[in-house]
């Protein structure tokens, strides 16, 4: 099989630059839906990833416990074994690959449950894939790259999480305390697209819905702080999908 | 609480019911007494009249067998024998007592007939003694005065009243008492009954009504067919959550694929394809449908469950500063003043993320319905009736007060607002989020212009205070 990156220049499905260099990610998909599964498998592929499908609960764990994955993606509602069940075995054994959840139970009590079984992230049906891959992508990332930093660089933007500075081109930007918390987590995810639902979750706390694109008025804030007065924008609106800080 | 359950049993319709019966006890009682009251009297007087005729019968004989001196002398033997009961006068033409117990001959008797007078015993004392009885003129200027006290038919009278208001005052007071009595007893089992409905209304549709009765009355009746229909009621809830959270397993996945599909579709055309613009209508309008699929079933979820045990204590000053900070750049997109007034750090019990979106969604909707430069105020107050109420208040066109009870209606919308982007879904979901925290979701006018929403705890989620 050969590996190719596709140019996308919608910005739907993105390609990502750190991964030409790395090892082609393979992800496990459980899932009953084969409709559904067929769709996340084309995206994944067209996203560079390789995938390996199955139906069924059992099977799955069995797969899964062979720890050649880059991710695990579970439903949680599955025949034989539900997805529950299936990632409690796998913390048991020992298996620390990232998990990621589907579920139509979308409610935050379930999200609860399922992060408490010892998933990484929990999605609910029905989703996007552009907020799949960008879940996908921020998972695989965190894996392979556990050293903590406490300075963030992006181009001539620099940002200190000790002295909770943040200068660009030598000059210092003054940032709002929750300013500093965006464009922290924007760094950490430097290069990757982040969808306005990972930054209310991982920014803000609170998982609820905005009935207001209110995240899109606080980038355009942010924006304003750190890039209308430069000439190289960096942090980039990612259409149908989120955002990125990108250098070029 | 005496005086409450007093004042509960008087207003009662039972109490009232009672009350009308003891009004006609006592109405035919007083029928009664007059009738009794009329009746004997007119034949003690009757009895008297024909004690009288006898008297006159035998004067009369007297005075035709013998002359004037036997007639004397029967006057003189019947004032002997009678006492003070009788009076027996008889007097010359110049009204001269001849014979007789009258001191005086009465003032203003009629000449003949039958007469009615009173006589003062001692003279500056009160008490007197009512006469009846008749006056017979004799030749040569003679009249007779025989004449009879009518004190035993007064005094008889005087003892029919006296029984009559005793069965009065007494059918009043077992009246009343057992009229109380009784509807104190049937308010308590309605006020229990109401009770129940009460918690049934809040939301514990559980709850069943107890008999305890060993003989089944009407109220046990109405106790059992209010049962049934909660078992009902109940049921069909059951059948309602059952059908959405079918629709709702199997309306996600084909939604779910159809977005899928369409984002994989426009993934492929090419970038200047004309499909492209509504293939991208097409993915928010799945979009929009998916959001308020999920409202709709974030709102079933929340009125059909109990939540409740899974609340938490929570900082709820720290939460409004957390809503406002989140949205105030919208606010000041606006040229809108928001500010927040929580002087103290309130902790009460509650689902975090649930109150952060119900103060989100009314936020929300206050910076969108308030024209620019508009002023919207988030205050945290303890009101006087006690709990904690989070009060909004803004200076839009407001809500006309007839549709202020509609405004929680899913997909209720003002008709002004049409035009703005929205399901009509935000206010329901905060009225779920309310009602599972037993909190009251008010709307009133603000000063001038606008409107105020108070969100308002009751007291006893605030275990911390």
């Amino acid at each position: 099989m050969q590996f190719t990156q596709e140019i996308d220049p919608t910005g739907v499905f993105h390609t990502y630059p750190g991964l030409k260099e790395k090892q082609r990610m393979h992800i496990l998909l459980i899932e009953d839906d084969i409709q559904t599964a067929e769709y996340i498998i084309k995206g994944l592929r067209k996203n560079s990833y390789t995938c390996e499908h199955t139906p069924s609960g059992g099977d799955g764990l069995a797969l899964a416990l062979q720890n050649t994955y880059a991710l695990i993606i579970v439903d949680r509602m599955l025949p034989v074994m539900d997805g529950i069940t299936i990632v409690k075995k796998l913390r048991d054994s020992d298996m620390r690959k990232p998990v990621l959840f589907l579920s139509a139970l979308g409610d935050v009590d379930e999200r609860v449950t399922g992060l408490k079984a010892g998933a990484d992230d929990y999605l609910a049906k029905p989703f996007a894939m552009s907020e799949l891959l960008a879940r996908i992508e921020a998972l695989i990332r965190r894996d392979t790259q556990k050293n903590q930093v406490s300075e963030y660089q992006i181009a001539d933007l620099h940002l200190d999480l000790l002295s909770r500075e943040v200068s660009r081109a030598e000059q210092k930007i003054d940032l709002q305390p929750r300013e500093f918390k965006l464009l922290t987590y924007l760094m950490q995810h430097q290069e990757q697209v982040v969808t306005r639902m990972m930054l209310l979750e991982n920014v803000w706390d609170y998982h609820f819905d905005p009935q207001t694109n209110i995240i899109d008025v606080h980038i355009s804030r942010l924006r304003t702080k750190i890039d209308k007065p430069f000439d190289k924008p960096l942090l980039h609106t990612v259409r149908g999908a989120g955002y990125r800080l990108h250098d070029q | 609480m005496i005086s409450k359950s007093l004042k509960g049993a008087l207003h009662s319709y039972s109490f009232r019911i009672a009350l009308l019966y003891v009004l006609f006890f006592l109405v035919s009682t007083l029928i009664l007494f007059v009738f009794i009251f009329y009746n004997g009297t007119r034949s003690a007087t009757e009895q008297l009249d024909e004690t009288l005729r006898s008297d006159k019968i035998a004067f009369a004989e007297r005075f035709v067998q013998s002359d004037l001196n036997g007639l004397i002398r029967l006057v003189n033997a019947r004032v002997q024998g009678q006492g003070q009961d009788s009076v027996y006068s008889l007097i010359s033409s110049e009204k001269e007592i001849i014979a007789g117990n009258l001191a005086n001959w009465p003032q203003k008797l009629l000449p003949q007939g039958l007469v009615e007078f009173t006589i003062t015993h001692s003279p500056g004392k009160a008490k007197s003694t009512s006469f009846r009885g008749e006056v017979i003129k004799l030749p040569d200027g003679y009249s007779l005065l025989i004449a009879r006290s009518r004190q035993r038919i007064a005094n008889a009278q005087h003892r029919l009243v006296n029984t009559f208001s005793w069965a009065a005052i007494i059918t009043l007071i077992l009246g009343l008492s057992g009229g109380y009595l009784l509807s104190k007893r049937a308010v308590r089992r309605i006020s229990n009954i109401s009770r129940l409905c009460r918690t049934i209304v809040d939301g514990d549709i559980s709850q069943r009504l107890s008999i305890v009765h060993p003989v089944q009355d009407d109220l046990d009746d109405l106790t059992l067919n209010i049962n049934s229909m909660l078992d009902k009621i109940e049921r069909l809830m059951g059948e309602i959550i059952q059908v959405s959270d079918n629709i709702a397993h199997d309306m996600r996945t084909p939604l779910s694929n159809l977005r899928l599909k369409l984002e994989l579709i426009e993934a492929q055309a090419a970038s200047d394809s004309p499909v492209r613009a509504p293939l991208q209508e097409s993915i928010s309008d799945t979009d929009s449908i998916i959001d308020t699929f999920n409202a709709l079933l974030r709102i079933s979820k929340l009125q059909a469950g109990n939540k409740a045990a899974q609340f938490k204590s929570l900082n709820i000053s720290a939460l409004l500063e957390d809503v406002l900070e989140l949205y105030m750049p919208l606010a000041e997109d606006k040229q809108q003043s928001l500010q927040l007034q929580a002087d103290e750090e309130i902790i009460i019990s509650g689902d975090r993320d649930l109150l952060f979106q119900a103060v989100a969604n009314l936020l929300d909707n206050a910076i969108k319905y308030t024209p620019e430069l508009g002023q919207i105020r988030v205050q945290l107050q303890r009101p006087e009736s006690g709990g904690i109420s989070i009060v909004l208040c803004d200076n839009g066109p407001g809500v006309p007060e007839s549709e202020v009870d509609k405004l929680c209606h899913r997909f209720y919308r003002v008709d002004s607002s049409r035009s703005l982007p929205g399901n009509g879904l935000g206010l329901s979901l905060v009225n779920a989020i309310a009602t599972l925290h037993k909190a009251e979701l008010a709307f009133s006018p603000n000063q001038a212009s606008g409107l105020c929403v108070h969100f308002t705890f009751p007291a006893r989620t605030n275990p911390g205070l």
